[in-house]
């Protein structure tokens, strides 16, 4: 089941650094990526990225897999950016009257966004893949994001196939009273049947949300998070952290300096 | 009147203004074991919070243990009277049913060795050890329904209460946690079930408090249920056994049995000579 995948952690070496460090280089890994202008400066990162990937012990397959909710995002992106940005056209599209020019600065653009998107996808997916769900929640909270937001998330987590199966439930119930949606794009009665579908579940949730609520305030939950032990940071995940970053700084210097 | 818990003269209404409860009383004795029924609608899940102080009084008093439930209170009531939720899936919400049954010692505040050993034990009560690390979604409903249960237990609550516990049961589940129940009774817990089963009342409770309308009908023992006028009144029926004895039209109208074991009784002293004679 989906849910499962999500909160299993792959177990190699990455596993065993401390979360907090990995949290934090990572996130400074992408960031400092994420201004690189070159292709020459990211494709290196990129390639670190996909080195580390069997090293995390994760699939490449899991991987691409998750890859693909990205694509809707950044592939419209990609395509749109060379008939964006102005400069030196590189090739010409002619759609009717229409005649869209690609041009040699956005098609270097798109290649630099894309390297972008990727590594940066790459690493928090290996950042979320090799420590784990619970791991993760945990460390934020003791990286002091708010509560509330890392709880917003985990219930959602939690309740999202509850809601999907609601969801399904309330979909063949339909489909047992005759009802067939898309008979035709512009039918009214499809449309208010959604409507009330979509409310009608917005409802049930707002009052599950409730009983949820008052089932941890029967287990006298008291709205602080659990963090469990904090371990004290070790010299060799400190050090594995400054590497990381330490990669990114250099790289971005090299730009400066050599690119 | 006095008793583990005490409620004296109840009002609530809801945040739309609806009146729940008008003016209810009912009490409940150490380690008895109490049966509330009522139709739907009566209040019983409602009344039912004000065990554990998520609502509060909006008029009278409830009383657990002696202490008078009000928001300085409602936090220690929690540690003395545990809920059990009619759905699972708003109880059990953790990774895995170790975590989750460790969320309640956790919330009081116990060391991490002393939740491991509650944890154990109560996992151990509903038969659900061997699923420690199990995500609670893979389960079935009686499984999450005993995780929850396990959730509460591990909190050592001397009062325990479950809102329809019976309900989407197979019979083995049912079977399952009626042992569980007679279980925590033997070790001295107060247990209080909202039903709808009256047969289920009939043979395991010791006391049967009759909700409707937002009031106590009648509190009482279980001859309560063979009683036509509350019956009819409370829009209950008589427990199957007892529809049995009505319609052979036994002119002992009182001390019908109720239950499985005193029907069998009953039979067997007709058998034996109370009753016709058959050519002697």
């Amino acid at each position: 089941m989906e849910n499962a995948a999500f909160y299993a952690s792959t177990d190699s070496i990455l596993n065993r650094i401390d979360p907090r460090i990995k949290i934090l280089s990572v996130f400074g890994f992408v960031a400092i990526i994420s201004s690189l202008t070159t292709i020459q400066g990211l494709a290196p990162a990129l390639l670190l990225m996909l080195a580390v990937i069997p090293v995390a012990g994760i699939g490449f397959l899991s991987i691409a897999r998750r890859l693909l909710w990205v694509l809707p995002f950044a592939g419209v992106m990609v395509v749109l950016f060379p008939f964006m940005v102005p400069g030196e056209a590189a090739l010409t599209l002619s759609l009717g009257p229409l005649a869209l020019e690609a041009t040699r600065e956005g098609l270097h653009h798109a290649a630099v966004l894309s390297l972008r998107i990727l590594t940066a996808v790459l690493a928090i997916n290996i950042l979320v893949l090799s420590t784990g769900f619970r791991n993760l929640t945990a460390a934020l909270v003791q990286l002091k994001v708010p509560v509330v937001l890392i709880q917003i998330v985990e219930f959602t987590v939690r309740y999202i196939f509850v809601l999907t199966d609601e969801l399904q439930r309330m979909r063949v119930a339909r489909k047992a009273r005759g009802f067939e949606a898309g008979r035709s794009l512009f039918s009214l009665h499809t449309y208010r049947t959604l409507g009330l579908l979509i409310g009608v579940l917005f409802v049930r949730s707002w009052e599950r949300g409730e009983r949820i609520h008052q089932a941890m305030l029967a287990r006298c939950y008291s709205g602080k998070g659990e963090t469990g032990k904090e371990q004290s940071l070790k010299t060799a995940d400190l050090c594995w952290g400054f590497t990381v970053v330490a990669v990114a700084v250099s790289l971005h210097l090299a730009e400066r300096m050599v690119f | 009147m006095s008793g583990i818990i005490e409620i004296e003269d109840l009002y609530y209404s809801y945040r739309d203004g609806t009146e729940a409860l008008r003016g209810l009383s009912l009490y409940v004795d150490e380690n008895e074991r109490v049966a509330l029924l009522g139709p739907n609608g009566a209040g019983k899940s409602t009344l039912l919070l004000h065990l554990n102080g998520i609502n509060l009084p909006g008029q009278g008093v409830v009383r657990v243990l002696g202490k008078e439930i009000n928001s300085k209170t409602e936090k220690w009531v929690r540690t003395k009277v545990g809920l059990v939720f009619q759905d699972p899936d708003d109880q059990v919400f953790s990774y895995t049913v170790h975590e989750d049954v460790a969320f309640g010692p956790r919330n009081m505040g116990l060391s991490p060795p002393e939740v491991e050993e509650r944890v154990e034990q109560a996992l151990e009560a509903v038969g659900m050890s061997n699923y420690a690390g199990h995500p609670p979604y893979h389960l079935s409903y009686g499984q999450k329904k005993r995780v929850a249960i396990a959730g509460v237990l591990a909190m050592g609550p001397p009062v325990i209460v479950l809102d329809e516990p019976m309900a989407y049961l197979d019979p083995r589940g049912k079977e399952t946690l009626l042992e569980i129940l007679n279980r925590l009774h033997k070790s001295g817990a107060t247990i209080i079930i909202a039903t709808h089963d009256v047969d289920f009342a009939a043979e395991w409770a010791d006391r049967v408090v009759i909700i409707k309308d937002g009031r106590t009908l009648r509190q009482g023992d279980t001859s309560l249920l063979t009683d036509e006028e509350v019956v009819s009144e409370a829009h209950l029926r008589f427990p199957v056994v007892t529809q049995i004895f009505k319609r052979l039209g036994d002119s002992n109208t009182e001390n019908l049995p109720l239950t499985v074991s005193g029907a069998v009784e009953a039979i067997r002293r007709l058998l034996s000579g109370g009753g016709c004679n058959n050519g002697n």
